[in-house]
C-alpha cells in the first residue's frame, strides 16, 4: 500500500437511494461495519490510474471495472470525487486519515481512505463538504 | 387499533341469496345498493390514523412492515405539498429494491411516526445511510443545516451546524430519544423549516 500523492484524487460509488436530487448524503462516506466490525477502509479508485484527460473519462472504465468485480453499479448511479490533499485536510479537524492504493486482482485502482473509525460519523461528514464533481454512473 | 363495530349483521344481509324474478333494473339497483354500502364499509374500516399506533411489530416481514408505514403516511399526508414525504419515501423503497440496498423497517416505521407527529416541519432531503437507516436533513445554507437519523432504536442521530456570531458554525454531534429530539435540536437553534 503506498499513500496517493496529495495532488491526486479518487472516486467514491455513490448509489442512488443515497442521493435527494444532487444532494449526496455525507453518510455515503461512513466505514462500514460486518459483523461488529468497521472495514479496513472506504472503498474508493484511484482516479489517475486511469489515465484519462479528464475526470468524466475515467468513468466509463471505472465503472467496466466495478461490474467485472461483481459490483452493481445501477444507471442512476454516481460517483463522487474528491481531491487527496483536501480530504486529508478536511478529515483533519477530526483525525488523520491515510488514503492509500490497495490493488485488487480485478481493480488495480482500487485505493482505500482508513483510520477514522472513532470519528466516523465526523469525518463522514467533513468529506462530503469537499465533494469537487459528481458524475452519472451511466455517461 | 379501534374498527368500527362488526358489520357481519350488514354483510349477511348482503350475502342473502336475491330473491327470483328480479327485473333488470331491480338488479342494477340492488347491485349499485350492494356496492355503496361495501364503500361505506370500507371507509368506517379505516382506523384514525392519528391516533394509530402503526401496525409495525416484529412478527411481520420487513416489506410488509414498510408498506404499512408508507400507507399510513399517505393517509396522514394526504395534502399535494403533504404527499411529497410518502411519495420520496415510495421512491426511496423503490430505488433500494433496485440496487440491492437494504432498508431497516424498524427505522422506516420511526421515520413514519415522527412524521406523522410532526407535520408542519419542511420538506427535507431524504436518504438511506449505507447501512439501510432513513436519514433527513433539512439544509439552510453551507455550515447551516439539521438532519436526524431515525436509527429504529430509542436513540436517533442528530447532526447539525448553526451559524454563530462572528462567523463561527457550532457544530452538534449527538443522541437523542426519538421523542425529544425536535425539542433538543430547537433548543440549539436548530430549523426546521
Amino acid at each position: 500500500m503506498a499513500d496517493l500523492d496529495h495532488s491526486h484524487h479518487f472516486f467514491r460509488h455513490i448509489k442512488k437511494s443515497w442521493t435527494d436530487g444532487t444532494f449526496v448524503d455525507p453518510a455515503a462516506f461512513r466505514l462500514a461495519k460486518r459483523d461488529g466490525q468497521f472495514e479496513e477502509g472506504l472503498s474508493v479508485n484511484w482516479m489517475e490510474y486511469f489515465q484519462r484527460p479528464t475526470p468524466q473519462e475515467s468513468i466509463a472504465p471505472l465503472r467496466e471495472i466495478l461490474i467485472n468485480k461483481g459490483r452493481s453499479v445501477g444507471g442512476e448511479s454516481k460517483f463522487a470525487l474528491l481531491n487527496v490533499g483536501t480530504a486529508k485536510a478536511a478529515a483533519a479537524a477530526y483525525t488523520a486519515v491515510a488514503i492509500v492504493t490497495d490493488a485488487e486482482e480485478l481493480d488495480a485502482s482500487h485505493a482505500l481512505v482508513k483510520g477514522y473509525e472513532a470519528h466516523n460519523d465526523e469525518v463522514a461528514e467533513e468529506l462530503g463538504k469537499v465533494i469537487i464533481g459528481i458524475y452519472p454512473a451511466k455517461p | 387499533m379501534s374498527y368500527a363495530p362488526s358489520y357481519s349483521g350488514l354483510l349477511t344481509e348482503m350475502n342473502v341469496i336475491e330473491p327470483f324474478f328480479l327485473t333488470q333494473a331491480e338488479a342494477i339497483e340492488r347491485a349499485i345498493e350492494i356496492k355503496e354500502k361495501k364503500k361505506l364499509i370500507a371507509r368506517q374500516q379505516i382506523p384514525n390514523v392519528q391516533s394509530m399506533p402503526l401496525n409495525l411489530s416484529a412478527e411481520y416481514p420487513s416489506p410488509q412492515r414498510i408498506f404499512n408505514a408508507i400507507q399510513a403516511l399517505y393517509q396522514s399526508h394526504n395534502s399535494p405539498p403533504a404527499r411529497q414525504i410518502p411519495d420520496r419515501l415510495t421512491a426511496l423503497y423503490r430505488d433500494a429494491y433496485a440496487e440491492n440496498q437494504s432498508i431497516v423497517a424498524d427505522s422506516v416505521s420511526q421515520f413514519a411516526d415522527f412524521f406523522r407527529n410532526h407535520r408542519d416541519l419542511g420538506l427535507p432531503k431524504i436518504t438511506l445511510t449505507p447501512d439501510g437507516t432513513l436519514r433527513v436533513r433539512w439544509i439552510h445554507g453551507p455550515g447551516n443545516f439539521t438532519a436526524i437519523e431515525f436509527t429504529g432504536k430509542p436513540l436517533a442521530k442528530l447532526v447539525a451546524e448553526i451559524p454563530r456570531e462572528g462567523g463561527l458554525t457550532a457544530r452538534y454531534f449527538t443522541t437523542e430519544p426519538i421523542e425529544n429530539i425536535l425539542t433538543a435540536a430547537r433548543a440549539v437553534g436548530a430549523s426546521f423549516a
